[in-house]
């Protein structure tokens, strides 16, 4: 066998490569604008990440097929591409290959990604429609002065509670406390926390906190209000009136098996509640933190991909602000998916007031869509949320104080802000 | 003088042959290179090119979606070798490493030597080793995270038996790289049986029972008649593993929901790849980390190959 | 070689064996038994605290759900029979030429050649993802079959594994049929493989499995749900948090099946050289 010297010369070879390589440079051609077809519909596709299976998928079907039926020029594919995670990576090798689709689904964070390889479209929208939109919600799509998506599925952090063990869903931090101490016997607990930037976040707005000082250069959420909103979750597990979520364990999961009474956890879950002691669930607004009640949101928006023919730009954002438009937002959120209206036209309605009388879970979302906060829209925010992440994991592991993971975790974050520049 | 002799050995030309010698020798390779052919085109087209190409991003700061990247010559390498993260990666990998193959190894054979018997049953006991690495990966993680889990998991429950108290096993960063290459070693062991089985099963009977004539009892039978005529096997497993256990990803991944463990302390470098790459999207500098990856198992793969040579018996 | 090694043990040891084996099979089958047993469960049992080991009544009914859950499940079926198959067929073979070309013949550079394949395996799949992408939408590969098949068909692990069990067949044999008039291309279709089945089965077996279970290749190259794989079908159901496990489960299980029916076929090629016992080795 002589297969050292075989590898060793693949090995010469890579360096010999690697040595040629060095004045190499990645040059793609934009693809090619052809002239605009006659008359036959425009086609366009659209990837989301609503399971058909779902209210959710089944949903936005219904309502593409409307979109077709009312408008005869214009044909859209809708493709379920999977979860985000999923959508995510078939968009970026999509994009790389050049055959992306038109109109794709994102969510804030994959929005700064795409908006940052300049792969989508500033959005050109009428005045009036653009005023039209709750404002909280275009403040994550916008990036400078542009518009670079539209919200379409938006949900808020509400909580949920199991009506046998609750009656009233408390308003306060303090009030929750003493109903989750209260729900804590019998193997069974108050609350599910889960120790990441999320459950953190939720607290940091409500303690008065930001994530980001004024001018978005410094990290500020080792402020006294994050300090205080750490140590409120993190003692909650200590004090075992909250069980601490595993892995890939969801909080309602532990709220559908009854071992704990509330949980906070978004509207967009309404769809999968179901205790299985077959109890009834009730919807309450998130509850006060000690300064405000600044309800936290997610979701996913629209976006228009670049490089698209003219015709088929206007298309795609015709059917973009039609699915967000007033009578389709309608649709969408009272088909029960548990996002709300993204428009103010649209939460003005009769119909929708009926929808939340109806409903009374869905008056849990109260007016967050108005005046909810959104996350920082900065590139690497996700290398700041594992630093943040880290830090919570640390205080709930009791390897360090809220102050010192909090402070460490703004260092580094700050190190990766000043990159940013 | 000596370069080019090894360069001769290295490209396989016959030394000291004959005209007909030499011809043969061409006759053979145009032959060799035609069974080759099927799979020099796809290699070449879906591992040469793209591990070119990588080479290539590797000198690039590209978020491979934009048009344009920018050539940044070795700065990705320089800054992969000053983040501590990226050190923290190849301590884990190298502990996963050190902790699977060995007694991966040991009990695959133990258990291949077990099932190349005539038994009853046999089949079943064979399947039912070889089923988790046939499960969907959903499935096995939803178990693990059963056994792991501090109040109810079976783990505590075997460990109360002997009186030693519980951990919080997917909690607890000081045990994330246990869970992994406990629940690695369960997941693989039947893959890695059957390749020695299917070893076991191309060995010379004659030779075993010629030992057991001798006056051999099945130790040393073992030892040294099925354990020599085995080093081809042993051999290729234990290269394969070394290589499958450099690129350990999916395990975690599966475990953790996506995350690399509690404070991120079950990092591996292709976890490390992976998130530079796709939450990132930083495929210049996920390049060069693969690079990085590449160059350390070729190094541990030529020690393996060297020491093979010396003690592995084929024919 | 030839005479294939199966022990017949003697009796104290046997009882050893069962036991060691029925132990080593009991936590071997953790998983299986989760699997069927929750795919058995209501959904209330299925997510029960602390779990519940056996369902108080079957719900076969659960299966049929499962079934129907999903329209698209027969054509899922399809191509992923149809993907694996052809993938481990073509495997197989290209992978025994290769071997065979390594292990049994002298050619230019054949060191560096294998060196370039074993160095393939060293390079880990999440960065060729996207170049890969990036080659078959330039042949127009993608959303049909050839993009799920053509990048899997070459397996630098088959091709190791197969040379490793050449070696391990007798230069005499070889010498005999060279003497007869066989050269190695009627050495290798007559003589190799046939004595080769247990690895033979075996490359088959680990790729049809990895075939099967492939999931985010599918996903990436494909568009239309009628082109997507069984896989793909199950992720649907796991969507979102705690949704229908007992269905999910009750679906993995029906798409275990074929893995464990190839299973059972492949590993009678484990027995089928014992017949052969007569070549003399």
């Amino acid at each position: 066998m002589r297969l050292q010297k075989g590898l060793a010369l693949t090995l010469a070879l890579s360096i010999a490569v690697l040595a040629g390589c060095g004045g190499t440079k990645k040059t793609e051609t934009a693809p090619a604008t052809t002239a605009p077809e006659t008359k036959a519909p425009v086609e366009i596709a659209f990837w989301h990440g609503m399971d058909p299976k779902s209210a959710h998928g089944a949903t936005l079907e219904k309502l593409v097929a409307q979109f077709n039926e009312t408008h005869k020029d214009i044909v859209v594919k809708p493709t379920f591409q999977g979860s985000y995670a999923d959508l995510e990576t078939k968009l970026t090798s999509a994009l790389a290959a050049k055959t992306p689709p038109a109109v794709v689904q994102n969510t804030d964070s994959m929005l700064t990604k795409l908006v940052t390889a300049k792969t989508v479209e500033a959005l050109d929208i009428p005045a009036s429609e653009k005023s039209d939109y709750a404002p909280a919600l275009l403040t994550a799509t916008t990036y400078g002065d542009k518009l670079y998506a539209l919200p379409f599925n938006k949900s808020a952090i509400v909580l949920i509670y199991n009506k046998k063990m609750v009656q009233n869903p408390p308003k306060t931090w303090e009030e929750f406390n003493k109903v989750a101490k209260d729900l804590t016997k019998d193997g069974k607990a108050g609350t599910a926390v889960t120790a990441d930037v999320y459950y953190f976040g939720n607290h940091l707005v409500q303690a008065g906190g930001a994530w980001l000082s004024a001018d978005g250069k410094t990290a500020a959420f080792n402020s006294e209000a994050g300090v205080t909103a750490l140590n409120y979750i993190a003692q909650q597990a200590k004090d075992g009136i909250a069980l601490q979520t595993k892995p890939k364990e969801y909080q309602s999961d532990y709220f559908n098996q009854g071992r704990v009474g509330m949980i906070l956890t978004t509207s967009a879950s309404f769809a999968f509640m179901k205790p299985v002691d077959g109890s009834e669930w009730g919807a309450a607004p998130i509850y006060t933190g000690p300064k405000n009640a600044a309800v936290p949101l997610s979701g996913a928006n629209l976006s228009i991909v670049t490089g698209l023919k003219p015709e088929q730009k206007a298309a795609a954002q015709t059917f973009a602000l039609w699915l967000t438009g007033k009578e389709g937002t309608l649709a969408w959120a009272t088909a029960k998916t548990g996002y709300m209206p993204v428009r103010k036209s649209a939460l003005e309605t009769a119909e929708w007031k009926d929808f939340v009388k109806a409903n009374p879970v869905y008056n849990a979302l109260g007016t967050a869509v108005q005046d909810g906060t959104v996350q920082p829209n900065i590139v690497n925010w996700q290398l700041i949320q594992n630093e943040v992440t880290t830090a919570v994991q640390k205080v709930f592991l009791g390897q360090a104080d809220a102050k010192t993971a909090l402070d460490e975790a703004a260092k580094k974050a700050n190190e990766i802000l000043a990159k940013n520049k | 003088m000596a370069l080019r002799t090894s360069i001769a050995r290295g490209l396989n030309l016959p030394e000291g042959a004959t005209r007909a010698g030499w011809r043969r020798f061409w006759r053979e390779t145009s032959l060799a290179y035609t069974l080759l052919l099927p799979a020099l085109i796809v290699l070449g087209l879906f591992s040469f090119y793209p591990v070119l190409r990588a080479l290539q991003l590797s000198l690039l700061d590209w978020d491979m979606i934009s048009e344009s990247s920018t050539f940044v010559g070795l700065a990705n390498y320089r800054e992969l070798l000053h983040d501590p993260l990226f050190w923290k990666a190849v301590k884990n990998t190298l502990i996963y490493i050190i902790g699977t193959v060995p007694i991966e190894i040991a009990l695959a054979l133990g258990v291949a030597m077990l099932l190349n018997q005539k038994l009853k049953g046999i089949g079943f006991y064979r399947l039912a080793f070889f089923l988790p690495h046939v499960t969907t990966v959903v499935a096995i993680s939803m178990v693990w995270a059963w056994i792991y889990h501090d109040q109810y998991g079976l783990l505590n429950t075997m460990l109360g038996w002997f009186g030693i108290p519980g951990q919080k096993w997917l909690l607890d960063p000081k045990w994330t790289m246990f869970t992994i290459i406990l629940m690695s070693v369960w997941k693989t062991l039947g893959y890695t049986a059957v390749i020695f089985l299917a070893g076991l099963q191309g060995l010379d009977k004659q030779l075993q029972e010629a030992a057991t004539v001798d006056g051999a009892n099945r130790w040393q039978t073992f030892r040294h008649v099925s354990w020599p005529l085995l080093s081809p096997t042993t051999f290729f497993v234990s290269i394969t593993s070394v290589i499958g256990a450099f690129k350990v990803f999916s395990e975690i991944f599966v475990l953790y929901g996506g995350q690399p463990g509690p404070l991120r302390e079950g990092i591996t470098i292709v976890f490390y790849i992976y998130e530079k790459a796709w939450s990132e999207y930083r495929m210049g500098y996920a390049s060069a980390a693969a690079y990085v990856l590449f160059f350390m198992v070729l190094a541990v793969t030529f020690f393996q190959l060297w020491y093979g040579k010396r003690r592995v018996h084929y024919d | 070689m030839a005479s294939t090694s199966m022990e017949a043990p003697r009796k104290g040891s046997k009882i050893l064996s069962h036991l060691a084996l029925a132990l080593g099979a009991v936590v071997m089958l953790l998983p299986f038994y989760w699997m069927l047993s929750t795919a058995l469960k209501t959904e209330a049992e299925a997510i029960a605290y602390p779990i519940k080991w056996f369902p108080s009544v079957p719900q076969v009914h659960n299966f049929l759900e499962a079934w129907q859950f999903q329209p698209l499940w027969t054509r899922y079926f399809f191509n992923s029979f149809f993907v694996a198959i052809t993938t481990v067929v073509l495997e197989v073979i290209i992978a025994a030429m290769a071997a065979y070309a390594f292990a049994k013949m002298e050619f230019f550079g054949k060191n560096l050649i294998f060196g370039l394949f074993l160095a393939t395996m060293m390079v880990p799949g999440e960065v060729l993802l996207v170049p890969n992408f990036i080659t078959l939408a330039n042949f127009g590969w993608v959303d049909k079959y050839p993009a799920l098949i053509v990048p899997w068909v070459v397996s630098v692990f088959a091709i190791f594994l197969l040379r490793q069990h050449f070696f391990q067949i007798p230069k005499e044999l070889q010498e005999a049929a060279f003497l007869d008039g066989s050269g190695h291309i009627r050495f290798l279709f007559q003589i190799v493989l046939p004595l080769s089945r247990p690895a033979l089965a075996t490359v088959a077996l680990l790729k049809f499995i990895g075939s099967w279970n492939a999931f985010l290749w599918p996903l990436l190259v494909t568009n239309s749900p009628e082109m997507r794989t069984v896989q793909n079908g199950l992720s649907s159901f796991m969507q979102e948090a705690g949704a229908h496990y007992h269905i999910w489960m009750a679906a993995a299980t029906l798409a275990l099946l074929p893995v464990l029916v190839i299973f059972l076929i492949l590993q009678k090629q484990f027995y089928a050289s014992v017949a052969r016992s007569g070549l003399k080795g």
